[in-house]
């Protein structure tokens, strides 16, 4: 009787030696799978032979592949923003040359004693415009660069967004004034969506400094809040020029200028700065246009905070 | 870099006199993390096309390729797998389970791989999405607007590199479809993802990279 146990647990212990070794065989295969598989993604190729199995290892490849491809995207990422950030600098240097090389041409002029002073005073008034001019543009590049490198903080609150509203008209009314534009606003009471009440007023006045600029004498600006479960809309629609739908997505781009529109004062980065603004709140912002029909530009804020 | 080719893809029904054309020799290529926007009249071939990117229907002629792969070569087991591990699907239907609830339906296709949940990245999606208090919902019991955000969590559980939208807002009226697809492109530009989507909407093909026309089986017209 007791041989026949000792004869048992002697069997058992060489079972449980041979499961051993099996399992760490194939532990030890499964292993190297992965780390050829890995060795091989680091390189950037693809291990087709480990794709859409029902296999554990297929499973981990296809993992790996796509933290790779994650990684390597960002990698590209950055490496555009780079070169971004390298066109942005020559553009603003092209830029600020025009008014500088005025100012400095004006000045020399100055200089001649010949000059009469009927004329020395227009050369002065035209230094002074040529100045508020670099000021404006050394204004939006700061806004526009302090966007971009992130440095700014918005504070999202839940705020009123008709007081937000007017805030960005109060900054327009003049000019609409000048050019006998009526702007209405249709806002149904105490709505309240999270926003940076500061940068989203900035945003909208763009907008409208954009609506006012392109809308003939006595036109009509109306800004609409619709409120939805997601977001919060505000359209913003003008009875100007219009915008040819193959220039929707070109208007938002930094220094984009309409060929028709090159002469008008403007820099091209109001709408740039706008969508910078809405974008980093989680928002977005569409254009609904037809040339001669006035444009639609709808701002859609998420009305919880999230993203 | 190329995450989607297609070569020269055809697609026939019938045969002789009835023969149809639903695709008839498209070439195109897609960039990856791009947003791509298919335009054109019912009856075009878009649907067709969509569902020949992501495996579900095998074409007449021509290649698909994804991310490497050729879509031909595969048994349908392996693009079974494929198809759950790299694309996600947004149907115009929805195609929500009704007897499953919205958490159950979200994590369906991370349960048919046999994988457990990233419970992290699952709150991020769903209170992305405005979902994190109806996870214990029906389907049926939410608006069309939140079955598409199910739907679109659902796409988006497994990080699939492709997400292929067959018109996902056409039973949407026009605010929620922006909503929608607002938060559509905010998730595949956070992810990475490259989007394809059918549309009739012109006005929502703009938020897209690029809009494609298609009219009788081929590419009309290729608009960045």
């Amino acid at each position: 009787m007791i041989c026949f146990l000792l004869g048992l647990v002697f069997l058992m212990g060489i079972l449980n030696i041979f499961c051993y070794l099996y399992f760490r065989r194939r532990f030890v295969v499964f292993s190297e799978e992965i780390l050829r598989s890995a060795q091989r993604i680091m390189g950037q190729e693809k291990e087709l032979t480990q794709h859409n199995r029902e296999t554990l290892a297929s499973k981990v490849v296809m993992e790996l592949e796509k933290v790779e491809e994650i990684v390597s995207n960002r990698l590209r990422e950055s490496e555009g923003e780079k070169e971004k950030l390298q066109r942005t600098i020559s553009d603003i240097s092209h830029q600020l040359k025009t008014p500088l090389s005025n100012i400095s041409m004006y000045h020399d002029m100055i200089a001649d004693p010949k000059l009469t002073s009927d004329e020395s005073e227009k050369f002065m008034e035209i230094i002074r415009q040529q100045l508020e001019k670099l000021e404006f543009l050394i204004d939006s590049l700061i806004k526009s660069s302090r966007l971009e490198s992130d440095m700014i903080h918005l504070n999202i609150e839940d705020s009123s967004i008709f007081y937000t509203l007017k805030l960005a008209v109060n900054g327009i009314v003049q000019k609409a004034d000048k050019k006998d534009i009526d702007i209405s606003i249709h806002c149904p009471a105490g709505i309240k969506v999270p926003h940076d009440v500061k940068w989203t007023a900035e945003a909208i006045e763009n907008i409208l400094d954009n609506a006012v600029k392109y809308t003939q004498q006595r036109g009509n600006v109306s800004i609409h809040v619709v409120s939805g479960e997601m977001y919060t809309e505000i359209k913003i629609k003008d009875t100007g020029k219009g915008i040819p739908p193959e220039h929707y997505n070109d208007i938002f781009k930094r220094f984009y200028r309409e060929k028709s529109v090159v002469r008008d004062e403007g820099l091209g980065l109001g709408l740039y700065i706008a969508r910078s603004i809405i974008v980093r709140q989680g928002g977005h912002i569409i254009v609904r246009s037809a040339k001669g029909k006035g444009s639609c530009f709808s701002l859609f804020l998420p009305c919880r905070k999230r993203m | 870099m190329k995450i989607l080719q297609t070569n020269n893809l055809t697609k026939y029904y019938g045969a002789g006199p009835v023969l149809v054309k639903a695709l008839d020799g498209v070439t195109l290529e897609i960039e990856k993390g791009s947003f791509t926007a298919i335009v054109g009249t019912s009856g075009s071939g878009k649907s067709t096309l969509l569902h020949m990117l992501g495996g579900l229907d095998t074409p007449t002629g021509g290649s698909v390729v994804v991310d490497g792969e050729e879509l031909r070569g595969m048994e349908r087991n392996e693009l079974t797998i494929f198809r759950r591990r790299k694309i996600g699907f947004i149907f115009q239907n929805y195609n929500l389970l009704p007897h499953l609830t919205v958490y159950d339906n979200i994590v369906l296709p991370m349960e048919l791989d046999g994988r457990s949940v990233d419970t992290h990245y699952l709150n991020d999606i769903v209170t992305s999405l405005g979902l994190d208090d109806k996870l214990q919902r029906r389907p049926n019991k939410l608006s069309g607007g939140q079955q598409q955000r199910v739907a679109i969590a659902r796409a988006l559980i497994t990080k699939p590199a492709i997400i292929l939208a067959d018109e996902p807002t056409g039973n949407l009226d026009s605010h929620t479809s922006h909503e929608v697809l607002g938060l559509l492109c905010t998730a595949g530009r956070k992810f990475h993802q490259t989007i394809v989507m059918i549309t009739h909407n012109e006005e929502i093909a703009q938020m897209a990279d690029r809009c494609l026309r298609i009219e009788d089986g081929r590419i009309a017209e290729s608009r960045w």
